[in-house]
């Protein structure tokens, strides 16, 4: 009666092909948003503090660093996850063969991609910083790069990728359930206030919450644990709301 | 073997019921029409069969299948409407392509014939063609994929003429050339009259009709003459619709009488002639006596 029939890993591959194709924008955006943090913002971060051991010796101490780019590629992960449940999105994937499991999974497998890149061009976005740094005279920098410390430069950009991967699921699975109701921006703003007043309110727990249960953790391995974790968990709830979405709905 | 199934099937938004307990069955390769008034469930229906939306009760089976979340229904469906989403980077010939990746019997050198034929050039963006050139596009590819079950809700919005007959007759070309189960829903019922096999009309949360639009069309015979004249004669009979234009009233009344019967109205002067698919789909929907006319006929005796 009918003829094709489509393995669940072949039409998610599609349709993550078809996303790509589709949201090239979102990768203009980040390109433009990463000019905009070097170009701008970074002198920003940039801090020189004289220390002066009296003549006939005196070092300035500049640190650069891309956390202007870092906190911009971040915000950026967060809104393409948040992006990627909009009613027009469900409604172009839907217009092909899809069900709701190959749309998250495709949905999933743009993330990855998207994390990749997000990840390798900000830590690359460091070594711009560095030549930046070296046009000024008289410049002894100190730093890991990639042929120093190939090790530490690569376990930078994974741990880049993973906080990008990890930014955009939170982002997809707030959207997914504001999609699901509007009651959980009310939720969500509440949640907001309460995890910035407990995270940056108080001075003295730089050892404790969510943020150091991540970024405190030194071991690479409990790391990368931490976040399949987490973004299993996030994997999970998003899917829980988008598997039962009804689609070109008005 | 039916394509579609329905068993008690019932869709409810919140507390109000858009479908109660339907049941019908649809044949594997014939055209139906699906027809009824503004609201009734026709897209609902639709989308509950593309399984794009839940039925809240009852069983529903496309290809043997629960249509939420199955992927060969999904494969072998398509749902052609003005909702269809395509992304605004992409130009038509690049949504082609999607298209050739996703349905196994697309046919892009139909689809590119087609589009070049309605004046749609292939370097376009979806977004800023008009309504009936968006129109066009949504239904050339629903044509030109080929899926054994292709449904349309209401295709020819914002069409002009000339497009809405192309449509109509580059449909029945390729469905004679590759059979499938093809549902059409319309409100212009008088056009798409010649293509239709099977009439399904929905009616108050429930199906009013579904049979072949012959047997439609017999249910119904229709009466012309003097308004005195009718009202003498065939007083007897349940009149489903009057309308009078200029000297002469017209009567729908159901198709139950005598020969005898027959012969006697004729010789009062009354001309009794069959109805047309489209008169009769007006008569089963249009509220009984007079529709809208007496809305303003009670205004003006007030």
């Amino acid at each position: 009666m009918y003829s094709t029939q489509w393995s669940m890993n072949e039409l998610a591959t599609r349709q993550f092909l078809f996303k790509l194709n589709a949201n090239g924008a979102i990768f203009t955006m980040l390109i433009i948003l990463q000019i905009l943090a070097t170009v701008f913002i970074s002198g920003a971060f940039t801090s020189t503090y004289t220390n002066d051991w009296g003549e006939p010796i005196s070092f300035d101490f500049t640190s650069i660093t891309n956390d202007s780019q870092v906190g911009l590629t971040l915000f950026w992960a967060f809104i393409v996850g948040f992006l990627l449940t909009s009613a027009a999105q469900r409604n172009e994937s839907f217009s092909f063969v899809t069900n709701r499991l190959t749309f998250q999974l495709a949905n999933f497998y743009f993330f990855c991609t998207a994390a990749l890149l997000g990840g390798v061009t900000t830590v690359l976005l460091g070594s711009v910083m560095k030549i930046v740094a070296m046009f000024q005279d008289n410049m002894i920098i100190e730093t890991s790069g990639l042929l120093s410390s190939p090790l530490d430069f690569f376990s930078r950009i994974f741990a880049m990728t993973a906080y990008t991967l990890l930014l955009m699921l939170v982002g997809y699975t707030l959207g997914s359930l504001i999609q699901w109701s509007k009651l959980f921006v009310a939720l969500f703003g509440v949640m907001w206030y309460a995890f910035t007043q407990s995270t940056f309110g108080i001075a003295d727990n730089e050892n404790s919450g969510l943020l150091y249960f991540f970024h405190g953790e030194t071991s690479i391995l409990l790391f990368t644990l931490k976040i399949v974790g987490a973004i299993a968990v996030l994997f999970a709830i998003s899917f829980f709301v988008t598997n039962r979405l009804e689609v070109r709905n008005p | 073997m039916p394509v579609i199934t329905l068993e008690n099937v019932t869709k409810r938004y919140r507390s109000t019921t858009i479908l109660d307990q339907l049941n019908l069955e649809i044949r594997e390769n014939t055209i139906t029409g699906l027809i009824g008034r503004n609201g009734v469930g026709k897209t609902t229906l639709m989308k509950m069969i593309a399984g794009f939306i839940k039925e809240s009760d009852g069983e529903l089976r496309v290809f043997g299948e629960r249509p939420f979340n199955s992927l060969s229904v999904s494969a072998n469906m398509i749902f052609v409407d003005d909702m269809m989403g395509f992304p605004d980077a992409m130009t038509l010939e690049d949504l082609l392509l999607e298209f050739n990746r996703f349905y196994e019997n697309w046919d892009g050198e139909l689809a590119k014939r087609l589009l070049k034929y309605f004046r749609l050039p292939l370097t376009l963006n979806h977004r800023v063609l008009s309504k009936g050139k968006r129109s066009t596009f949504n239904a050339i590819v629903g044509i030109a994929a080929r899926c054994p079950l292709t449904m349309f809700d209401e295709p020819i919005t914002g069409m002009d003429a000339g497009a809405r007959s192309d449509f109509y007759r580059a449909l029945l070309k390729d469905y004679l050339a590759h059979p499938r189960t093809i549902l059409l829903s319309s409100h212009h019922m008088e056009e798409m009259e010649d293509l239709l096999e099977d009439i399904l009309l929905i009616e108050g949360k429930g199906i009013a009709f579904h049979s072949s639009i012959t047997e439609l069309q017999e249910k119904f015979i229709k009466f012309q003459g003097k308004e005195n004249v009718l009202k003498q004669y065939a007083n007897q009979y349940a009149v489903i619709h009057r309308t009078s234009t200029g000297p002469l009233t017209e009567w729908i009344v159901d198709n139950e009488h005598t020969k005898a019967e027959l012969t006697e109205l004729k010789q009062a002067g009354i001309r009794v002639s069959a109805v047309s698919a489209s008169e009769a789909y007006l008569a089963m929907t249009g509220q009984t006596r007079g529709g809208v006319d007496d809305v303003f006929d009670t205004m003006e005796y007030e």
